[in-house]
């Protein structure tokens, strides 16, 4: 084959460039850390690497809200454990002796302060939502009505949903203050389904029966305690709080109006009311249990997240970086390539027949 | 035989060894000149005469039979054809490698990160629905999520039109080579005319070049007129060149983008597909398909997030109203005095495809409409036409068509031509966010906020029945595939044009040792020739001494 000087300029040209074309992307892969640098790189290798991101950036997602879920239900878990100290406290105001009028005094005042305790602790707040409204959580879940002397559920009964993964959802977070009928375990409602009647040391007959009426929004008990002498008392209650007001009063033998009680009257209200604590303490377990049995779901699939998305990063940057020391070996080899080619480039192109005529 | 007759074959020699010594320095001067063929001087032998009656046959020197190009025309039109192949994929490669940086996933600089951003912070809105700093990030990803798929339809819209620019001057200069090719015939047919000396060299060097370089713009045919020497050179089938004159090529640029290309009034524009400017052609189609499913990916994701959004409440327990701005049509008129309105009647019925109206002769003096998918021709519905106004409801959309209309009139419908320029947030102030399913349960409520945080897992029927990441997936693998296949396409026809061009070096190339060879002996038949005319002079002063 005839050779011209141009075919000795084209390949010396050619094969520079080639070898400084692979040595530019050997060194952004080097700058990057990446052997992908654009998607016509390794489309399929991109796809895979945008999959696993995707799967990252939702996992990622789903432990912070896991995260933040988890510290709603611890606030909400020590929130019920005072309130469960409240109760037990208010329990023995509820059997002591009935004492001299300044014991009462001081046992009214004592459930009284139980009262307002119950009440700051139903209207906790988490990041700036009471934690017991149901949804209307920008309102306190309970107000006192000074007109009808009791306490006002404000709150609702919806729950509200955590996502904890791609399309995975924790239903019934929140704790809910009340509900309408009873028929939900609420810390601070009473669950009745059906009349009871209670037959007091005294001799006297309690009958609470469940009132869906009175107050809609919250479940209310109407109590009717008759004693030996068929006088009749009747006095309702709605909540945890209702129960300690009334107990607070009824330690000074006056109704929640403050209109006078006899003797008789307070002390079986304190037993009628006392023997409902128990109750109020059970579900309280009960609204602790569904905590526990959320924070362990929530631990579960954070579990399950921490793991999917190492596994997920493992394969991305198996997909995605670039193998420094290959890739470092490679750069070498190409630059020892590089200049034998211009070492040789040069001895050739200074090959002249020029240079030995005379 | 005369004495003086030395004298003529030493001026004969120097004559031609002066040519040859010519020739050599001409080779040397141009051995980097593109397009460049290297000479040689074709020597012949002056006719003998018989001297006297002794039949002796004695040499009258040498004559210049010509002087030859070393060139290969088959060769020279392979390297043609494969300029028209590699100014085809070089183009589209780097037209593609544009579009194909914008939608860089490898570097997280498409719109994967801030798609999956918007769509947590709707899951951070539902872990606090009445945060409004949660709210406040909605806003914030929204507009980071609008401002990237501006920006990324700007870096598109802005290679389509670097590619229409790079079309029309591109035409510019095919119109000018074919001018340089026109005149070069001319002059060649001029030089070459009756000179019974051969060709023309230089010129027809420096017009295989030209065509040369037309090939690389454009895929042109050619053919010699023996007896002129002019080249014709042909455009999809009809002349460009032919002798001296040319015919223009046009470029009309139709409303879809794409260009119309015209020869002498003719439409050619489906017969290129090589050399720069088929690569500009491809390049376009591609990219402006890539663009409308990306516009389809912004207008399907807006649509749903707006379909979600309006069934929630806000932190005042008033109904949500759209989150994004609505979809709008664009509507393009061809058509004198026919009118067309278009509405949409119900957003949850879009499909995001793009109509085509046109009329059809119903036989009986009127016309029937016929409502088409505009990209694949396929036939949505159909009925007689009434020109006092007739009304389609169409997959959510309301056609009013009136008017005189032909059957050369035409109207498109597109929900997505301004999905991405219109992209934009109805909801400003925070508290407008609709996070609630129920207006009861506000604030606590983030029902709705879960359901939008949750499109993004959803299928929807508009983007292929896949999920919105899905659909990005695969437009960002299809723009990958296209670019690799480009580079692919260019790295062979590269390779193969150099072999090609390694191969022309080879016959018609410099080679600067074999033209010092030559030099040296040219110059030593130079000095021989002299020292001939010296010799027969000394002989003759040896006469006239006598």
């Amino acid at each position: 084959m005839r050779i011209s000087s141009n075919m000795f300029y084209n390949h010396i040209s050619q094969g520079l460039m080639d070898n400084l074309n692979e040595l530019d992307t050997l060194s952004t892969q080097i700058a990057t850390g990446q052997k992908i640098n654009k998607p016509s790189d390794d489309v399929l290798g991109t796809l895979k690497s945008m999959e696993y991101k995707l799967t990252i950036s939702q996992n990622k997602q789903g432990q912070q809200n896991i995260i933040e879920a988890n510290n709603y239900l611890n606030f909400t878990s020590s929130v019920l454990t005072q309130v469960s100290n409240t109760i037990a406290s208010l329990k023995k105001t509820t059997i002591q002796p009935e004492g001299t009028a300044q014991d009462q005094t001081y046992y009214s005042s004592q459930a009284a302060a139980l009262r307002d305790n119950l009440l700051d602790l139903s209207n906790s707040t988490y990041l700036n939502s009471y934690i017991f409204a149901g949804t209307l959580s920008d309102q306190k879940s309970y107000v006192y009505d000074a007109t009808n002397h009791i306490y006002l559920y404000q709150g609702n009964s919806q729950q509200s949903s955590v996502s904890i993964g791609p399309g995975i959802n924790l239903n019934s977070l929140n704790i809910i203050g009340n509900s309408p009928n009873g028929t939900t375990n609420t810390p601070f409602g009473y669950t009745l389904a059906a009349a009871a009647t209670t037959t007091l040391p005294s001799g006297s007959v309690a009958v609470c029966t469940p009132d869906a009426l009175t107050h809609p929004n919250s479940n209310t008990i109407n109590v009717q305690i008759t004693d030996s002498l068929t006088n009749v008392d009747n006095f309702s209650f709605s909540n945890i709080i209702d129960v300690a007001n009334i107990i607070s009063q009824a330690w000074i033998q006056k109704d929640v109006d403050g209109t006078a009680l006899t003797a008789q009257q307070s002390r079986d209200r304190i037993e009628v009311l006392g023997s409902t604590l128990d109750q109020f303490q059970n579900q309280l377990l009960v609204a602790q249990g569904q905590i526990g049995i959320n924070q362990v779901q929530l631990n579960d699939q954070k579990t399950r997240l921490d793991t999917t998305t190492a596994t997920q990063e493992n394969n991305l940057s198996e997909i995605q970086d670039a193998d420094l020391d290959k890739t470092i070996i490679s750069l070498q080899q190409i630059g020892t390539a590089l200049n034998a080619l211009r070492s040789a480039s040069s001895k050739i192109l200074s090959q002249s027949l020029f240079d030995f005529l005379r | 035989m005369s004495f003086l007759s030395i004298f003529e074959i030493g001026r004969t020699a120097v004559l031609a060894t002066q040519t040859q010594l010519n020739v050599v320095g001409n080779n040397l001067a141009n051995a980097a000149t593109p397009g460049y063929n290297r000479q040689e001087v074709i020597l012949d032998v002056v006719t003998p005469v018989t001297q006297g009656n002794q039949k002796i046959v004695v040499g009258q020197g040498v004559s210049v039979a010509a002087i030859r190009r070393q060139y290969d025309a088959l060769l020279q039109n392979q390297i043609n054809l494969a300029q028209q192949d590699y100014g085809q994929s070089s183009t589209l490669n780097q037209y593609l490698s544009s579009i194909d940086q914008i939608f860089n996933e490898a570097q997280n600089l498409g719109l994967a990160t801030p798609l999956t951003d918007f769509f947590n912070a709707w899951q951070e809105l539902a872990n606090n629905p009445q945060g409004l700093t949660e709210r406040s990030l909605v806003l914030q990803k929204t507009d980071s999520l609008i401002n990237s798929a501006q920006q990324m339809e700007k870096g598109v819209t802005d290679t389509l039109t670097q590619i229409n620019t790079g079309i029309t001057s591109d035409v510019t200069k095919i119109n000018d080579l074919a001018t340089q090719i026109a005149k070069l015939n001319d002059q060649i047919t001029q030089v070459e005319a009756g000179s019974g000396m051969g060709t023309s060299n230089s010129l027809r060097d420096k017009r295989d070049q030209v065509l040369k370089d037309l090939n690389y713009l454009i895929e042109a045919g050619s053919w010699e007129d023996s007896s002129s020497g002019a080249l014709t050179v042909t455009v999809g089938q009809r002349n460009l060149v032919s002798g001296s004159s040319t015919k223009t090529l046009s470029a009309i640029a139709s409303q879809n983008g794409a260009y119309t290309l015209k020869l002498d009034g003719m439409d050619i524009t489906s017969q290129v597909t090589k050399g720069e400017i088929g690569g500009l052609s491809a390049a376009s189609q591609d990219i402006r398909a890539n663009l409308q499913d990306f516009r389809k990916l912004i207008a399907s994701l807006a649509n749903q997030v707006n379909l979600q959004h309006i069934q929630g409440f806000d932190l005042d327990a008033l109904g949500g109203t759209s989150f994004f701005n609505p979809i709008q049509l664009t509507v393009v008129k061809t058509s004198a005095s026919g009118n067309l309105t278009s509405s949409i009647t119900d957003y949850s019925q879009l499909t995001m495809d793009e109509y085509a109206v046109n009329f059809v002769d119903d036989g009986s003096g009127g016309f029937n409409y016929q409502i088409t998918n505009a990209d694949t021709g396929a036939l949505k519905t159909s009925g007689a036409y009434v020109a006092a106004g007739t009304t389609v409801n169409l997959e959510g959309i309301r056609f009013v068509l009136s008017g005189t209309v032909t059957a050369q009139d035409s109207f498109s419908v597109s929900p997505l031509t301004t999905a991405i320029q219109n992209f934009g947030k109805v909801v400003t102030d925070s508290r407008k966010i609709a996070a609630s399913s129920s207006a009861t349960s506000v604030p606590g409520n983030n029902v709705n906020a879960l359901a939008v945080a949750d499109i993004i897992n959803n299928q929807i029927s508009s983007l292929d029945s896949g999920t919105v990441v899905d659909f990005y997936q695969s437009l960002v693998g299809q723009i990958g595939s296209q670019t690799k296949t480009a580079i692919d396409s260019e790295v062979f026809a590269k390779n193969f044009l150099g072999q090609l061009t390694n191969k022309r070096d080879s016959i018609s190339g410099v080679n600067m040792d074999e033209e010092a060879a030559n030099l040296i002996r040219f110059q030593r038949a130079f000095q021989a020739a002299a020292r001939l005319i010296s010799t027969a002079d000394e002989l003759f002063q040896t006469l006239l001494n006598l």
